[in-house]
């Protein structure tokens, strides 16, 4: 293009640029979305070193003090490290669960031919529609038959089992985007079936593990409504129906209440902060294909 | 994206290990997380004959001690008594654990344990309503009771832990043993009445009302309430049927003979919403929890809210010789109208299914007796039915409640009934006092629920 | 293809099938077994303490009048109506941080931010905020709308929009991540050419990016649904807890009330029956849609 042409369409770019102003509008509305997003972590985090006086005043208001005597109470009167430890045990277990069920499902229904291949896909997808929670009778039946109640294997199983559908989509989407001259070259090589899964494509899609990794963990650590019906005694609670024991009959204790939910909330935020990039990478890839 | 190597490892198998790891992980807990389901062939744990092997008993709190986390008040009385049980049963522990402070939560629980077969020892919860209908899954406890003397006598307010709720003297089929009483008092702070000019507690529903103005009038909500779940207007409309109804009339709407939409419940509720269109209430009455209403009161922003009597602890520390407590006033002239609606509140159960039925048992004695009964009057000033420790008591807001319990004028309702009904009847006070349906409409539909469910 | 190459293609066919089996087997396990045994107690009368009595039809003839069902099944589709607001917002808001507004990277990091929380930790957080001397309110009159000042969880009315609000805060983040990866794809020049032709970025959004972006907006569609009947249990119970009365009530909530609170499981099995049997017509619609193209 030579110059006379550059400057006439650099011309008029410029005459046609929007107008700054409704620029301005959009970031102050995002604006205002963001601090919305993050309102709630600082109040949880103000109220948890407010007193109990300065909460029935205001909700809203700076704490005066950064004494943490709202947490020592949340962390024994809702017995922390307990629940903290098995949320962790929870979520390790159907992470693990989770990917090695549906990592070869994925790829056997991604990448290999097989009689049935579509009809089994589809199945197993259509259990996407159920709404789990009207499950919530059946399962804990079904735990009760099998002995499982009170014991976090019951909730590890549900919380795979529930997601598997979706965790397969996901996957499979992602091997089917996998350019398939690798895992011909590979069969060429007499690669087994086996090989190809784990050496080949598994390292191949690691953003898209770890977008499964991070969205199951997120799920089942804050996940309530099972873990309130299948774990029963004080040993086995997760943090998620734990910290609600802070809720009294007789009066609240509002700032260890907001101490107890702001445990809950730190190591999914911390995570997110450290990791952050990373799971953005993987969500907005994941969703690419 | 990766290309591939030509580094093709030989790692295709293991996957298969870790699942069949899996399948084998998966059947061990199976088959090892309980296997602890005892025979109801038990050896007979009742007749006070050798003292029970060493072992963990579990006991599952529901009821007023539904949410006593470590650091309460609550959870110091029940620490107490497991001491004292561990003293005495050497070797022996307990196991506590919450079933939360919301009624639908436990009643959820409860199924939850007796469906599953997976119970406790001994559990703390409400008699009447939240009892029978577990009895077919409770143990019977009778024998225990004959073959440990006194020990009857010894306890008052037994007829909710029995079948048909009548223990007949304990002739009757007994299921529980009672701990403390529940009635409702209508708490007031002292220094706020003598501020707004009120010489007397108000006797009448007038001068409550009257009362009402005054503070209004000072700038101080009146009573506090919260009715969320209705359970506010409960407390209160369980009181005023007292002032309508006959000896036997709670019985009567137990078993149908009389009518929910009978004036004699209608007329209490009626009356009641004057205290919304009144403006005695806080204005978000409907949407604020039960204990919120208690905040309110302690932070000294209203000068009156009924309650029951294990708040008195928390409510003295908050406010001292500022705390007073008087009865409902009388909205009616039936006979019993200067009497108390009361009776047992939580109950110790020990499920059929149980392991350590003795222990169980024994840690029962130990928490029903005059020891336990002082200390509950005085760490957390609850109305213990203990009949020794009650004679004991010098504390003049339990002594008030403890009047009550001597001769209760009725048991209270929603302790009675079925909980099913007692759930849905709670949604339906709640709309009625809120103005959302009429007191009529609203007894209308609780009369037609409990009939089909009848 | 080579003899070679089928022959080894039939051996795989093979580990495709064994491959797909423990997850299929899985599934079968633990939501096909319950699924069958929602569909047996939804003909029995069942208190969960003695044996489930067969009692046929009758359920489902109590279900047709009952009141609170009807009511708690259009909940659910109110609750419904966040979906064309998580499909169209997030998108507009992906597409302001695509072409980097000031602060862009800022935005995109808190955006998310909500979706991290636990839905009990956002629930009660908003049972307090929505408080009549809440800090909803609070700021409200601060800014001089006092007249906007409401007791929003005293009625169905003002909760059930508010409930949507907190469903949609939530979870638009999320949605927004989502389509930032979609138009990570589209080929930039293509914008750059609209701009010199002096298009408007509203006209860009919607001529050219979304219709690029269906894929993309066929899945926050089918999330979106899903969440409003199977995830609505946790916002309801810790925000309104189904009242004032039963007018907040969702399907779900419903089920799990009439199982556990009044031991009807035989009634509650045939709510969750019935709601599923509705929505398996709609899900079943939506995966056709969604595989269509790559069966």
């Amino acid at each position: 293009m030579n110059v006379k042409a550059m400057s006439a369409v650099i011309k008029r770019s410029t005459k046609r640029r929007r107008p700054p102003i409704l620029d301005g509008i959009a970031v102050l509305g995002l604006s205002l979305l963001a601090a919305s997003a993050v309102f709630p972590v600082l109040f949880m985090a103000f109220n948890a070193f407010r007193t109990q006086a300065d909460w029935d005043a205001s909700k809203l208001g700076f704490p005066t003090t950064l004494s943490p005597v709202a947490f020592e109470r949340a962390w024994t009167g809702a017995n922390i490290p307990t629940y903290f430890w098995n949320s962790v045990t929870v979520v390790s277990g159907t992470v693990v669960l989770s990917l090695f069920l549906a990592a070869p499902a994925s790829y056997a229904f991604a990448k290999i031919q097989w009689p049935g291949r579509s009809v089994a896909y589809l199945f197993t997808l259509s259990w996407m529609a159920i709404p789990s929670l009207l499950l919530i009778v059946p399962i804990y039946i079904e735990m009760v038959q099998l002995h499982l109640i009170d014991n976090k294997l019951s909730v590890i199983l549900v919380y795979s089992a529930l997601n598997l559908s979706f965790n397969v989509y996901l996957l499979t989407t992602f091997f089917r985007s996998l350019p398939n001259e690798v895992l011909e070259s590979a069969r060429i090589d007499r690669a087994s079936v086996h090989r190809i899964l784990w050496s080949i494509v598994l390292p191949m899609s690691r953003s898209a593990i770890a977008t499964l990794v991070v969205f199951n963990a997120l799920w089942a650590w804050n996940e309530f409504v099972f873990a309130l019906i299948l774990l029963q005694s004080d040993g086995s609670l997760t943090l998620t129906v734990g910290v609600l024991q802070l809720q009294g009959r007789f009066g609240t204790d509002y700032p260890a209440l907001m101490a107890g939910l702001l445990i809950t909330a730190v190591p999914m935020i911390g995570v997110y902060i450290f990791f952050q990039r990373y799971i953005v990478q993987a969500i907005t890839a994941g969703a690419v294909k | 994206m990766t290309t591939p190597n030509g580094r093709i490892s030989n790692s295709g198998r293991p996957w298969y290990l870790v699942l069949a790891a899996f399948a084998v992980a998966l059947l061990l807990a199976a088959c090892g997380s309980t296997g602890d389901t005892s025979s109801s062939a038990a050896p007979d744990f009742l007749s006070g004959g050798a003292t029970p092997a060493p072992a963990t008993i579990k006991l599952w709190l529901s009821g007023q001690f539904g949410a006593a986390t470590p650091g309460s008040p609550y959870r110091q009385w029940i620490d107490a008594q497991i001491s004292r049980f561990q003293q005495q049963n050497p070797g022996s522990k307990v196991e506590v654990s919450l079933l939360g402070f919301d009624n639908d939560q436990i009643a959820a629980r409860l199924t939850a344990a007796f469906t599953s077969k997976q119970v406790p020892d001994v559990a703390l919860i409400f008699s009447g309503g939240y009892t029978t209908p577990y009895a077919a899954s409770l143990t019977q406890l009778n024998q225990g009771v004959d073959n440990t003397p006194g020990m009857y006598d010894s306890i008052g307010g037994w007829d909710l832990s029995c079948a048909a709720l009548d223990c007949q003297n304990g002739k009757g089929q007994i299921f529980g043993v009672p701990l403390e009483g529940v009635t409702y008092g209508l708490f007031y702070n002292k220094a706020l009445f003598a501020q707004a000019g009120i010489a007397e507690p108000p006797r009448t529903w007038q001068t409550l009302l009257d009362a009402c103005t005054r503070l209004k009038s000072i700038g101080v909500v009146p009573i506090a309430y919260g009715d969320r779940d209705g359970y506010s207007t409960d407390n209160w409309v369980t009181l005023m049927y007292s002032s309508l109804m006959e000896s036997g009339d709670i019985g009567r709407v137990n078993d149908g003979s009389l009518a929910y939409n009978d004036k004699k419940l209608v007329e209490p509720l009626q009356t009641l919403t004057q205290l919304k269109t009144n403006g005695c209430v806080n204005p978000d009455a409907s949407t604020r929890e039960n204990s919120d209403a208690n905040t309110y009161f302690t932070s000294g922003k209203a000068a009156m809210v009924l309650m029951y009597p294990q708040v008195t602890s928390q409510f003295q520390q908050a406010l001292g010789n500022k705390l007073g407590v008087m009865g409902m006033p009388v909205s009616g002239s039936g006979p019993l109208a200067q009497n108390v609606a009361a009776n047992s509140n939580d109950n110790f159960v020990i499920p059929k299914d149980a392991v350590n039925k003795a222990l169980a048992f024994n840690f029962i004695k130990l928490a029903t007796d005059e020891t336990a009964g002082k200390s509950l009057l005085t760490i957390l000033g609850s109305p213990t039915l203990n009949k020794a420790a009650a004679a004991s008591n010098n504390n003049p807001i339990a002594a008030f409640f403890l009047d009550g319990l001597k001769d209760p004028a009725l048991p209270l309702l929603d302790s009675v009934i079925p909980v099913k009904d007692a759930l849905f009847y709670y949604k339906q006070i709640q709309q009625a006092f809120s103005g959302a349906i009429t007191p009529q409409a609203a007894m209308d539909a609780v009369d037609q629920f409990a009939k089909t469910n009848r | 293809m080579s003899l070679a190459n089928s022959a080894l293609r039939r051996s795989e066919a093979k580990w495709g099938f064994l491959y797909a089996a423990p997850a299929m087997a899985f599934i079968i396990a633990f939501v096909g077994y319950p699924l069958g045994s929602l569909v047996y107690h939804s003909f029995t009368k069942w208190d969960g303490l003695s044996e489930p009595k067969w009692i046929g039809l009758h359920n489902f003839g109590t279900l047709l009048s009952d009141p609170v069902f009807r009511n708690a099944l259009i909940n659910n589709c109110l609750f419904a109506l966040t979906v064309p607001l998580q499909v169209t917002v997030p998108l507009a808001l992906a597409y302001l941080i695509h072409r980097q507004l000031p602060g862009w990277r800022w935005f995109r990091t808190m955006f998310f931010l909500p979706a991290i929380l636990s839905t009990v930790v956002v629930g009660l957080i908003a049972s307090l905020v929505l408080q009549l001397k809440g800090p909803l309110n609070e700021v409200l009159s601060a800014v001089g709308l006092q007249s906007l000042t409401h007791d929003w969880l005293a009625s169905s009315k003002t909760s059930i929009p508010m409930i949507i609000l907190v469903v949609f805060w939530a979870n638009f983040g999320y949605n927004v991540l989502i389509y930032l990866g979609g138009m990570s794809v589209i080929d930039p020049s293509m914008r750059e050419a609209a701009l010199i032709d002096g298009a408007r970025n509203w006209t860009i959004l919607t001529r050219i990016y979304a219709p690029n972006l269906r894929r993309v907006m066929e899945l926050v569609l089918v999330t979106s649904t899903v969440t409003a009947f199977a995830y609505m249990f946790t916002y309801v119970y810790t925000i309104t807890n189904g009242g004032p009365g039963y007018s907040t009530y969702t399907t779900e909530f419903y089920a799990y009330s009439q199982a556990f609170a009044s031991q009807n499981l035989g009634y509650a099995s045939a709510v969750g029956l019935a709601l599923m049997l509705l929505l398996s017509a709609i899900g079943f619609i939506q995966i056709r849609l969604l595989t269509r193209d790559e069966r």
